[in-house]
């Protein structure tokens, strides 16, 4: 019950001087919410999270108010673009710093991180601190619920 | 000679340290009085009972029983409803929609603490201005300047009314008949001001004219029936706040009495609506009572008296302009309650050298109101303003503020200057 069993060793990941406009893109281009942020030699020093992104574009107000349920349209906030300034920030700016495990890892331990920090993914480590995969949410909860009884169909 | 001394440096360091804002005010509040009460206690100038003394009850019970009320009225979303209503009210056009922003707040805090009322106009304005595709800058920067304006004319709309009232025994009335007028044509010599100082973003048209009118009031209010409650209240004490000078009971009381009848109706969650009061202001007060306590019983307060005294072979109209200035500065400079607190016994020393110092209790409050105008750090309205907007991609600068608000102060203060000398007869009675 290792993390390492359950993880996908295909990672999509951008290193920490990239752009905030590439790290957009590579999450359009492969449908991902989270990019662990590398540095040249492979290790993980960071993690972009599509919310940190989103954020730099998010209206102020929604920060200011308790509750803005009843604001039914957003009006010209659906229209705003970041600006050159903003898509132009490095990574490193703008990422969190990363909450992972090591491949060797236990699954209760990782969904209860994971659960803790409110995230949908953990990077995977090696012993070095390299990237080596990820795993997301549903890949530890549905490995946890395999090894109960009621799932073998007992 | 000596408590004098100890007694002013004690005093000129809280004023400085309040003034540099590396420590939070009321924590200077706290030590500096503690202080004074030390070194009055070693000199042998100030006892702990004076200490107790000195601090002015009315003033805080005031400040207390309106801040409670607020607080009951905070999370009901009537706030937003207003914001909102004026927004669709201006169909979105910016001037309309500054003037009409700037109304609601006014007339919030004429009646409210009117730091209170921007820190609740404010989140909303940002709001309008973010889903019609505008800069809220001018917005949030009118909502603080007409505020510190408008709050003037009424006792109980900004603090340093509150202090004066209560050391000079003014009513409501008396203020809504001496500062009212010559706070209307301030704040709207302050408006047009505005108006042409941000006469470039006012032109540009909003981006999206219809999602303000997509915003409907009604959706904003959570809790009618709180805000019912607190409305009927609060309409209750500005009757008797009215008539209070007759009855002969202090606006404290009527204060406390409302919050205490709203709390009895409402029966909130008192944890959160205790959260909700703004104890740094209060316990900020207290601190500055007890300091300033000190300063007059070292017999410091009684030499300025006299120095300033001195100058009664000046017209007593330009005597009175000065002050206004002069307290306009201070208050531009470090904060208007401490400037007020520290020159009510100096006031009170001038009326013993046979001064008519009725003129003076009007000059002070307006030169302590205006005066908050005049920089980031002039009034608790500004500092808030400015801090929220450091929260939002268009902060709002020192350096913006000295370019737009201290021509505000200046024409406040000029306009109030020029009522003062107009009015002066009325205003010495």
């Amino acid at each position: 019950m290792i993390v390492k069993n359950f993880m996908k060793a295909k990672v999509f990941f951008v290193q920490v001087d990239e752009s905030v406009g590439n790290a957009a893109r590579k999450f359009v281009e492969h449908h991902v919410g989270t990019l662990p942020v590398v540095n040249a030699a492979g290790k993980l020093v960071g993690v972009l999270q599509l919310r940190n992104v989103l954020s730099l574009v998010l209206p102020d107000f929604t920060r200011l108010m308790e509750d803005f349920d009843f604001v039914r349209d957003f009006g010209a906030v659906e229209d705003v673009r970041p600006s050159r300034e903003v898509v132009s920030k490095e990574v490193v700016e703008v990422m969190e710093a990363p909450v992972y495990v090591d491949e060797t890892c236990g699954l209760s331990r990782a969904f209860a991180l994971l659960h803790q920090h409110k995230l949908n993914e953990l990077p995977v480590v090696d012993s070095e601190k390299r990237l080596v995969g990820i795993v997301s949410r549903v890949d530890i909860g549905t490995g946890i619920l395999e090894n109960w009884d009621v799932a073998s169909g007992e | 000679m000596a408590s004098m001394i100890v007694a002013g440096l004690i005093f000129t360091v809280a004023l400085y340290l309040i003034f540099t804002e590396k420590i939070n005010r009321s924590i200077v509040g706290i030590a500096d009085g503690v202080l004074m009460v030390g070194a009055g206690m070693v000199f042998g100038f100030y006892s702990q009972d004076e200490a107790i003394a000195a601090m002015d009850f009315n003033t805080l019970g005031l400040l207390f029983g309106m801040m409670a009320l607020v607080a009951l009225l905070e999370p009901t979303g009537f706030f937003e409803y207003l914001a909102i209503w004026a927004a669709r009210l201006s169909k979105g056009r910016p001037v309309r929609l500054m003037f009409l922003l700037g109304i609601v707040t006014t007339v919030l805090s004429m009646f409210l603490d009117n730091v209170t009322t921007v820190v609740l106009i404010a989140p909303v304005t940002v709001l309008i201005s973010e889903i019609m595709g505008f800069n809220p800058i001018p917005y949030l920067m009118a909502e603080a300047l007409l505020s510190n304006t408008g709050g003037v004319a009424t006792l109980v709309g900004d603090p340093p009314n509150v202090l004066i009232a209560s050391a000079a025994g003014y009513s409501f009335n008396d203020f809504l008949t001496h500062s009212l007028p010559v706070v209307l044509i301030s704040w709207v010599a302050a408006l047009f001001l505005l108006r042409y100082l941000f006469r470039v973003d006012l032109g540009k048209i909003p981006s999206n004219l219809d999602a303000v009118q997509k915003l409907d009031p009604n959706d904003a209010l959570n809790d009618r029936k709180t805000i019912q409650r607190v409305l009927v209240v609060l309409g209750f004490a500005l009757v008797f706040f009215f008539i209070h000078h007759s009855l002969h009971i202090q606006p404290s009381f009527i204060a406390l009495g409302a919050a205490a009848i709203a709390l009895v109706w409402v029966q909130p969650d008192l944890h959160k609506t205790l959260q909700r009061i703004e104890w740094n202001v209060l316990i900020f007060f207290g601190a500055l009572f007890v300091m300033v306590g000190g300063l007059e019983a070292s017999g410091i307060l009684h030499q300025l008296a006299g120095l300033i005294g001195r100058a009664r072979n000046l017209s007593p109209v330009l005597f009175g302009v000065i002050t206004i200035w002069v307290v306009a500065g201070l208050s531009a400079i470090v904060d208007n309650i401490p400037i007020t607190i520290a020159l009510i016994p100096v006031f009170a020393e001038l009326e013993l050298e046979g001064i008519n110092i009725q003129p003076l209790w009007w000059a002070l409050a307006f030169g302590a109101g205006f005066g908050g105008n005049g920089t980031i750090i002039g009034s608790t309205a500004n500092v808030f303003v400015a801090s929220l907007s450091e929260r939002t991609k268009n902060p709002i600068t020192s350096k913006l503020w000295n370019k737009r608000g201290l021509p505000v102060m200046i024409v406040t203060c000029f306009v109030g200057s020029l009522m003062f000398v107009l009015l002066y007869p009325f205003l010495s009675r």
